[in-house]
């Protein structure tokens, strides 16, 4: 290492004996550990920002993932790959694929949709169980009846009554129950912490009602920007509960690189981004510490790091590129697994290229809504 | 070589005779191989039925009609059972000499044959059953769910299974058009309770429970079908079950029916042969019912485009449904125009008909929108030249054969009505010819009396007078002989709508279209009728 002029003979000032210099606790460094040799004389697109982590998983695991619209790619390619990717609520077989897409199927293990706080999962965690009931939140949309707790699924559709949403509800709960009790390993990417809290009962909405579907109404819809302490605590309530009926299940946290379309914080965007991501870095590195069986992989390092963002992100600054998702995953794959990931999809499982994948995301939904600021 | 002789005669001293026995096809996948084990007598008809079976390996629903096309393979199956000529005709309606000779010389008309058809049971195991496994199961009100699958809704697979089934169906009718008019369709069977026989065969597991479901579904679209298309649907779920699941007794092999379960099928085909008599066994007869009855309500040309302008203005109101007599039963709306209601519409009411309800009848059949309907129906241009009504039992030696009400529903007075050709090119009925190679003529005839014997000339001599029960008949009905679409006409025997023939789907040769009249038979005369009553 080269120091400067300055430094030397401040080091001069204060030499310590030779034994304790070769002893010191950054010579035993990996290289891993030290930002020269594994990001700056690293090709950007072989940094593998992992370390510590000892979970594999085979084509026997059940792997299910939910989170923001990011972990749709872990979804698509984990299915790409011929993995176990466990999709729990699949939709009818007598559909065409291209319907149960659009109808919210398969898109991640359970049609939940986009789930972007660790409170609505903890939420939908204890509704599937049986152990929180909250209104209908039931919502008119463009193309009939939205589900106010997956306002993205069925949207180009609609529930046509009441009825009919709150029955395909309740077997989706059925599924989530399923998919809780019988995951090997959870991957959920934890997308925000500004979230829509509905007054009566606390339950916490994906999207603010009045964009895209229903009204909004401000004695009924709060905002609220969670804190640290809430992402893990409600996290690690969801984890106990899954815990008691499904003991062995592990968990893999990523942080969603993707910033926030918006923000009602007050604070500008990119402030506001920059809390709400940390935040949820924090809790994951909370998580991972305190809980057992929970990981955290860093996708959102592997995106956001500053070697190379120009290329990670498309025009908007804010879409992941191909590229920058490819990265993730093919870390992801030598990580958790003994497969090589092969981008072209061509060596692995089905016989199907990945291509560009398209992501469900109802935040987009808002982002239309903004499109005209 | 004497003990071989000995031997032989030993062998023909034990064969016996059965008699005439009458053919029913079953035709299609395996299911029908149990089937074809049977041979049974009827007790009250002393009818002997052997069933014929035409195998079809993998004949299949969803293929059976293709691009406006029979599956191929079910038409060279009729044409080995020589139900079809090679030409894609049926053999009863052909008219080649041969097939004439052959009727005559056999002293019996060509007849419609009976054929069951099997099909769905590949489509319900490779189509539907394939993509449910044991990894969904279905929303079936009645029957327990599974919590630990996903469900799929019933209707969903109701939507599919139409799809599936829906070419079969398309391919009965079709066959119809053909002029094979007795069809009958076989319903899938139950299934079998042993889920690892069923994993043996397939190659995948669905527990017996998504199975029944499926098959219950299937069978209810079926059913449906039929009932739409007026296909008789022999169906034995009930039969061969317990309690929701297959009886022991009739479980086979995992897949198929053991053959005594199909006894019920043959039971089931009697029944809609005589007792329910189902429209399609007369579909013909059932849409120009029906036709006529929308005389009331519709005008000729919406009826029959084709009819010409310049004979509209002749056209009145049909004057049949309107006639308001104690004896007549009319009916004033016939929205869904089914088989009772269109056959009642213009029947009779009567033991011995007024002269009232007869110039009714008269008046119906002379009726220009009437006529309209008929031509529309026939295809061909013709003019009504008489009505005649029997009023006398017909004697041995007349050369007339018995008609029988088998096959005729309860409460419908029956009648024939032949309608003549006009020559087109002097507009005058065509002359009787000796050989049907032209369009041929018909004629109104109308049976009226109960014990009365209808008469077809040119038959072999055979005089069956009918029971007393079946002289309790009370109500009249016609019988309309008419040709088929893209056929040419032809003479009917009429006289042989005994089982299994369909009185509308048979021919002879050598026949007379417009015989001359004989002592035996009355001109319409009102007076006449008059003094009988």
């Amino acid at each position: 290492m080269k120091l400067s002029t300055s430094n030397c003979e401040s080091a001069k000032a204060h030499r310590l004996p030779e034994n304790l210099l070769k002893t010191g606790p950054y010579e035993s460094l990996d290289s891993e550990f030290i930002w020269r040799s594994s990001i700056a004389a690293v090709s950007p697109d072989h940094i593998r920002p992992i370390s510590g982590i000892n979970l594999k998983f085979s084509e026997h695991h059940k792997v299910a993932t939910a989170g923001s619209c990011f972990a749709q790619h872990v979804s698509k390619q984990l299915l790409q790959t011929g993995f176990n990717y466990f999709v729990a609520e699949r939709g009818s077989p007598f559909r065409t694929e291209e319907y149960n897409i659009e109808s919210g199927y398969g898109v991640f293990s359970a049609r939940y949709g986009n789930i972007y706080t660790a409170r609505q999962f903890l939420q939908l965690v204890q509704r599937s169980l049986g152990l929180a009931h909250f209104a209908d939140q039931i919502y008119g949309g463009p193309y009939g009846l939205v589900d106010g707790f997956r306002p993205g699924i069925f949207a180009k559709q609609g529930f046509s009554t009441a009825e009919a949403l709150l029955t395909d509800r309740y077997r989706h709960l059925e599924r989530v129950k399923v998919l809780l009790e019988q995951a090997d390993i959870f991957v959920f990417t934890f997308g925000l912490t500004e979230s829509w809290i509905s007054v009566p009962d606390g339950s916490v909405l994906p999207l603010c009602p009045g964009h895209s579907f229903g009204e909004y109404d401000s004695q009924k819809h709060v905002f609220k920007n969670m804190t640290t302490a809430e992402v893990v605590d409600d996290f690690t309530a969801a984890v106990d509960l899954i815990r008691r009926i499904n003991p062995d299940v592990r968990f893999v946290l990523t942080v969603s690189p993707v910033p926030l379309v918006a923000t009602m914080s007050g604070n500008h965007i990119l402030h506001a981004n920059t809390y709400s991501k940390s935040v949820l870095r924090v809790a994951c590195e909370e998580l991972a510490s305190n809980l057992e069986l929970v990981s955290y992989f860093p996708s959102y390092e592997i995106i956001t790091g500053t070697y190379n963002t120009h290329l990670y992100y498309d025009d908007s600054r804010r879409c992941v590129t191909q590229q920058g998702i490819n990265h993730v995953m093919r870390v992801f794959f030598e990580t958790y697994t003994d497969k090589s990931y092969d981008e072209d999809g061509r060596n692995n499982g089905r016989n199907r290229p990945s291509g560009e994948i398209e992501v469900v995301c109802d935040e987009d939904q808002l982002f239309e809504a903004l499109a005209m600021k | 070589m004497n003990s071989m002789a000995l031997q032989e005669d030993s062998i023909f001293r034990n064969l016996r005779d059965v008699g005439e026995t009458h053919r029913i096809y079953a035709i299609g996948d395996s299911h029908t191989l149990p089937f074809g084990r049977h041979f049974y007598t009827h007790p009250k008809l002393n009818k002997k039925l052997h069933i014929v079976t035409k195998y079809i390996p993998g004949f299949r629903s969803r293929l059976a009609f293709q691009n406006g096309h029979i599956d191929k393979r079910l038409i060279k199956a009729l044409t080995e059972e020589k139900l079809f000529t090679g030409q894609w005709t049926p053999t009863h309606l052909a008219t080649d000499k041969q097939t004439f000779n052959t009727a005559y010389a056999a002293c019996e008309p060509l007849v419609a044959p009976s054929i069951i058809i099997f099909s769905g049971e590949i489509d319900l195991r490779s189509d539907i059953l394939a993509k449910i496994r044991d990894e969904f199961d279905i929303d079936v009100e009645g029957f327990p769910k599974d919590a630990m699958k996903e469900i799929i809704d019933r209707e969903e697979i109701e939507i599919f299974a139409e799809q599936t089934f829906w070419p079969l169906v398309q391919c009965i009718t079709n066959l119809w058009e053909m002029g094979v008019g007795r069809i009958f369709l076989h319903c899938l069977p139950e299934p079998s309770l042993d889920d690892e026989m069923f994993f043996k065969i397939n190659g995948y597991k669905a527990p017996w429970i998504v199975r029944k479901k499926c098959t219950d579904i299937s069978n209810r679209v079926l059913r449906r079908f039929c009932a739409q298309q007026h296909i008789p649907f022999i169906d034995i779920g009930d039969r061969v079950t317990r309690d929701e699941k297959l009886a022991p007794e009739y479980e086979l092999d995992g897949c198929h029916l053991a053959p005594s379960a199909y006894v019920f099928s043959i039971e089931k085909f009697l029944n809609l042969t005589f007792s329910d008599c189902p429209l399609s066994l007369n579909r013909s007869r059932w849409t120009l019912f029906a036709d006529l009855a929308r005389v009331k309500s519709a005008s000729p040309q919406s009826i029959c485009p084709d009819f010409a302008s310049v004979e509209m203005a002749k056209i009145k109101k049909s004057e049949l449904f309107d006639v308001n007599t104690p004896k007549l039963e009319t009916i004033n709306e016939c929205p869904n125009l089914d088989w009772s209601a269109s056959m009642r519409t213009i029947g009779v009411s009567s033991e011995k008909p007024s002269v009232t309800a007869l110039e009714a009848l008269h008046d119906m059949i002379f009726n220009e929108s009437s006529r309209a309907v008929l031509e529309g129906h026939f295809g061909f241009h013709f003019q009504v030249i008489n009505c005649r009504f029997r009023t006398k039992a017909m004697k041995e030696g007349e050369l007339f054969s018995p008609f029988s009400k088998q096959g005729i529903p309860e409460h419908v007075f029956y009648g024939i009505m032949f309608l003549e050709d006009k020559e087109h090119a002097s507009g005058k009925p065509r002359m009787p010819q000796l050989t049907v190679t032209f369009d041929i003529t018909r004629l109104v005839q109308i049976d009226t009396e109960p014990d009365t014997l209808f008469v077809s000339r040119g038959n072999q001599p055979q005089l069956q007078i009918r029971s007393r029960e079946d002289q309790a008949l009370k109500y009249i009905d016609f019988f309309f002989m008419p040709r088929l679409p893209q056929s040419p006409p032809r003479v009917n025997w009429a006289s042989e709508n005994i089982l299994p023939v369909d009185p509308f789907h048979f021919s002879v040769s050598q026949m007379v279209a417009v015989p001359e009249w004989d002592t035996s038979t009355e001109r319409y005369n009102p007076n006449f009728v008059e003094r009988l009553n």
